[in-house]
């Protein structure tokens, strides 16, 4: 190694040193420390909790949540440190933050939301000195001199000068406001930071975990009914999004489903703006459009520089959708009452983006499929209407299935003629296993029903309708219908042509409708 | 060519000799209330003059309640205090000017030449009408690029809302002075991390208390004290938010109190910034005990065509005896359980309230998948026009590998006469109140459990 290299070698450990975690800046007693970025990072993605299972996610407003886990390496000195964390997400929820990994603790934790903008820079030199540069128009020259600031830039801006008092933007000169530093306590975005005392020089791996809005997520399945009806490979995803403008590379990634219970969040906007720098009364003898848009022209100088791009402006819903290989597949466990989809090799979940892994795929699913509907006994539906076509599975490892089913939606498929087509879409709300799982994924053409009143009597002590319900299965299958019968507390069904059930507080009639015929339930409601 | 004018400029500032301005905040305590309220004392030291003297005071909160403002210094009594939120802009400036001269400088744009004179602003509605010796012209009419430099501003115009008082004091001199006021815009809450080990039937909790200020104001250096209450404050509704306290507790906290309210002072000094949140810990327990339990409240008549979620409930105490042994501020609870791998995972929160010590509380913190109930109104039947006969079942299903029991509430059954009946249940049930029942149904590992019951009531 010759004298050349070794220089290089030392500079570049030192820029190592720099990047590698952290930069120190003393002040006074206290030194700030800036960590710039995770070196390990893992997500974990909530899903909205007021979304409903067949709501689809809303990419450009994700009202989910994630629990962000960063590792973070710095290196202290002794004596009280401010440490700020850089590269958080966007939305972070401050009060939520938990620091860990530092011997003498935390002795505050702080989120500043006032933001470095025209309006805080003004602000922050009310009655300071600033310098004023003009600039005439006939030659190009420039002239600057100093002046004092005395007002705040909650509405236009009077400066002391040695003349005496003028306003800004009032004189229709190329007027700009050149300030010689930024004043105290001003980031470009919110920062958190931790007050902690360290007793020797350390170098230290701290945890960084907060809640951050703007994630959502949402299981997918994908069903291809076989041929024979009968069984289905149910295929399913979990889908991750993320609207935060911070990317999360190479992040131990999870979802967990089920309801956590969430409260509002207060969380204080971020401030700062622009100036709204309003002059006195300009109007004059003739004020006429052109020439306003000309007088506009010239003082554009300041006004215009002055007003921000809008800070919440969102950029395009998702910037891409990325799927990744099928082989890899969530891994679920048990996290209280919980279920916890892991995803086994660290993902990169970036910004405004969506992410979709597999959950499960299950070859053999058991199913029946139902026609159902639930009518009200003493309604009229005199106009043939389909039934709802739902594909029913128990959810127990005997039928081929037997797993935990987190919300999401449905799409059931079905091969005719050697293309793939599309039944129905339906969704599923958060199933255990054990439990029944009834998925309607749309509305039969082929099998209808009619019901209607056939007589009626009204008097002499009787109160009672007549009534008939036609089912017609016009398909070259027989159909297994349940009809469930509503009816108030006051009424009462006698003479019914078939046996009924009950299920779920109502009555039920089932039948099978062999293919290409019909089936009739005939009944008497008494009224009180 | 750069022309570099007046550079190091001492600027001569229009104080009358009356007026002094206190050289910003002083010692600074601030006592910060829950409901959006704090009680700032600044403690300067103020050079007061013999006699009447205006002193001004820069720096005090953009939000105070200039009502509420209390002064004190030896020797020296009020006289008059004043609050000028009649704030210096351009429009003012020009308004204030009617009937004064100033100066008008035009620009020539096509030379740059300059040409001065004075003027005497006679209007400034819509726009301004001056009097240039015997002309009279609208200000920029010819749309000229012009300056107007004014002598004065007018003393009552600020750049901020300002206090000032207005002293008469019986002698000269330094002397420390003490300002106190309330103000809005700031306020604190409680925030807990709670990490729930189920198996050990534990938990770790910390508080933080998370304060925000929003008033505008830096408060450097602060004593600060925090008020565990909300005091009533006029225009401010004190509806009783949800609390998820069981138990009201009886031990008293060992703590500082005012009135009926706690005290949590910070343990150092601290720089309160505008438009900053800080938390500072105030709580520290491991292993306190807690236990999950789940539970499901059916409104009277409820049905449902799916089986639903019990709630998962987390059952602590704050008691010195098994709890966490402290009265508990205001705020929310977030709950953290490992997972598999040994991370903490997010689990669910919730809020409380204002919490004596020795309460028991219970937490929903979710809703758990792998226990549901499915009530169903199985039959109903009129016996009189008063008398109605209702039988009800609900089934429960746990998916989970381990038995769970589950207080399965039948609520709603106080209609207005209480003399709701249950005429059988297959288990026997608790009457929490006139209104509601509860069965403790043990569930078995991935098993179901079925409670049956007929009530009579009058609708």
């Amino acid at each position: 190694m010759n004298g050349r290299t070794l220089i290089a070698f030392l500079i570049a450990g030192l820029i190592a040193s720099w990047s590698g975690g952290a930069a120190a800046q003393s002040n006074g007693g206290l030194q700030t420390v800036i960590s710039d970025g995770p070196s390990a990072v893992s997500v974990t993605v909530y899903r909205n909790p007021y979304r409903d299972p067949d709501e689809e996610m809303d990419l450009s407003y994700l009202d989910g949540y994630a629990l962000i886990t960063e590792q973070r390496t710095v290196t202290l000195s002794a004596g009280e440190v401010n440490l700020r964390f850089e590269g958080v997400a966007g939305g972070i929820i401050p009060q939520s933050a938990i620091v860990t990994g530092l011997a003498e603790g935390v002795l505050e934790k702080n989120r500043d939301a006032a933001l470095l903008s025209p309006s805080a820079l003004l602000n922050g030199h009310l009655g300071r000195a600033v310098t004023i540069r003009r600039t005439k128009a006939a030659t190009g020259v420039t002239e600057e001199f100093d002046a004092q600031i005395r007002t705040d830039a909650s509405g236009g801006m009077v400066m002391q000068t040695a003349e005496g008092f003028e306003a800004l933007q009032c004189t229709g000169l190329n007027e700009a406001l050149v300030y010689r530093e930024v004043p105290e306590g001003l980031s470009a975005k919110p920062t958190l930071s931790i007050l902690t005392r360290v007793l020797e020089p350390t170098r230290v791996t701290v945890t960084l975990s907060y809640l951050a809005t703007g994630f959502d997520w949402q299981a997918n399945y994908v069903a291809d009914v076989s041929t024979d009806g009968k069984t289905m490979k149910l295929f399913s995803w979990v889908t991750l999004a993320n609207s935060d403008e911070t990317t999360f590379s190479n992040a131990q990634t999870n979802a967990v489903a089920g309801q956590p219970n969430k409260e509002e969040d207060d969380i204080s906007p971020a401030r700062g703006g622009g100036v709204a720098l309003k002059c006195w009364p300009q109007g004059t003898t003739s004020d006429i459009a052109v020439k306003r848009f000309d007088r506009a022209r010239a003082e554009a100088g300041f006004a215009r520089k002055s007003m921000p791009a809008p800070m919440v402006a969102m950029e395009a819903a998702a910037d891409q959708i990325m799927v990744t290989a099928s082989r890899v597949t969530a891994k679920q466990e048990d996290l209280g009452d919980l279920k916890l989809y892991r995803i086994p090799v660290p993902v990169t979940v970036a910004a405004q983006s969506q992410k979709q892994v597999a959950m499960f795929e299950k070859t053999n699913v058991q199913f029946e499929q139902i026609y159902e509907a639930e009518l009200q006994a003493v309604r009229s539906y005199s106009q043939s209407r389909g039934l709802e076509t739902t594909l029913r599975l128990q959810n127990r490892k005997r039928d081929g299935l037997g797993l935990a089913m987190p919300a999401g939606r449905l799409v059931a498929f079905r091969e005719a003629g050697g293309v793939r087509l599309m039944l129905g879409e339906g969704s599923v709300g958060d199933k255990a296993i054990g439990e029944e799982v009834d998925i309607t994924i749309n509305r039969s053409p082929l099998v209808r029903y009619v019901m209607e009143t056939v007589d009626e009597a009204d008097g002499d002590g009787r109160n009672y309708l007549d009534r008939r319900l036609t089912i017609t299965n016009a398909s070259p299958k027989a159909a297994k219908v349940e009809i469930k019968i509503r009816r108030s507390d006051e009424e009462r069904i006698t003479r019914a042509s078939s046996r009924l059930g009950r299920k779920d507080g109502r009555d039920l009639w089932s039948v099978t409708v062999p293919p290409n015929s019909e089936r009739i339930l005939s009944f008497r409601l008494n009224r009180r | 060519m750069r022309l570099l004018a007046f550079t190091g400029l001492a600027l001569v500032l229009a104080t009358t000799p009356a007026v002094s301005q206190s050289s910003g905040p002083g010692d600074i305590s601030v006592t910060i209330y829950n409901n959006n309220l704090a009680l700032v004392q600044d403690t300067r030291r103020l050079n007061i003059p013999s006699g009447r003297s205006v002193q001004t005071f820069p720096g005090v909160s953009g939000q105070i309640r200039a009502e509420t403002v209390g002064f004190n210094a030896a020797n020296a009594g009020i006289v008059e205090q004043n609050f000028d939120y009649d704030l210096l802009s351009p429009a003012k400036l020009m308004e204030k000017a009617v009937g004064e001269t100033v100066t008008i400088v035009r620009i020539n744009p096509a030379t740059g030449q300059e040409r001065r004179e004075r003027a005497k602003v006679l209007a400034a509605n819509g726009g301004v009408v001056l009097q240039i010796g015997s002309r009279i012209e609208v200000l920029r009419d010819d749309r000229l690029p012009t300056r107007v430099i004014f002598d004065k501003v007018p003393s009552n115009l600020r750049a901020r809302p300002t206090l000032s008082v207005t002293l008469n004091s019986s002698r000269g001199g330094v002397r420390p002075a003490q300002l106190s006021y309330l103000t809005s815009g700031m306020g604190w809450k409680a925030d807990y991390v709670a990490l729930f080990d189920e198996n050990a039937g534990r938990m770790d909790v910390q508080g933080w208390v998370t304060l925000t200020n929003n008033t505008g104001t830096t408060f450097d250096n602060a004593k600060t004290l925090l008020v565990a209450g909300t005091p009533s404050v006029n225009g401010q509704r004190r509806g009783n938010s949800r609390n998820n306290i069981r138990r009201a507790g009886t031990e008293s906290a060992n703590r500082e109190s005012l009135g009926d309210f706690y005290l949590y002072p910070l343990a150092a000094r601290t720089t309160i910034a505008n438009a900053q949140t800080k938390q500072v810990s105030f709580l520290d327990v491991t292993g306190a005990p807690a236990q999950k339990a789940y539970e499901y409240t059916n409104r009277w008549l409820g049905t449902q065509n799916e089986a639903q979620s019990a709630a998962t409930v987390l059952q602590f105490s704050s008691s010195s005896d098994g709890g966490l042994g402290d009265a508990l501020p205001a705020g929310t609870v977030r709950v953290y359980m490992k997972d598999a791998s040994g991370q903490p995972q997010f689990i669910g929160e919730n809020t409380i309230g204002h919490t004596p010590m020795g309460s028991e509380l219970g937490l929903k913190t979710g809703e758990a998948f792998d226990v549901k109930v499915k009530p169903t109104v199985t039959e109903r039947r009129r016996l009189s026009s008063r008398k109605w006969r209702t039988t009800m079942s609900y089934e429960l299903s746990n998916a989970r590998p381990g038995p769970v029991t589950v207080s399965l509430i039948q609520d709603g059954l106080d209609f207005y006469w209480s003399d709701t009946r249950i005429v059988s249940e297959s288990m026997t049930s608790e009457r929490r109140s006139s209104n509601s029942i509860v069965w403790k149904v043990p569930v078995p590992a991935n098993g179901r459990a079925t409670v049956t019951a007929t009530f009579e009531t009058r609708f």
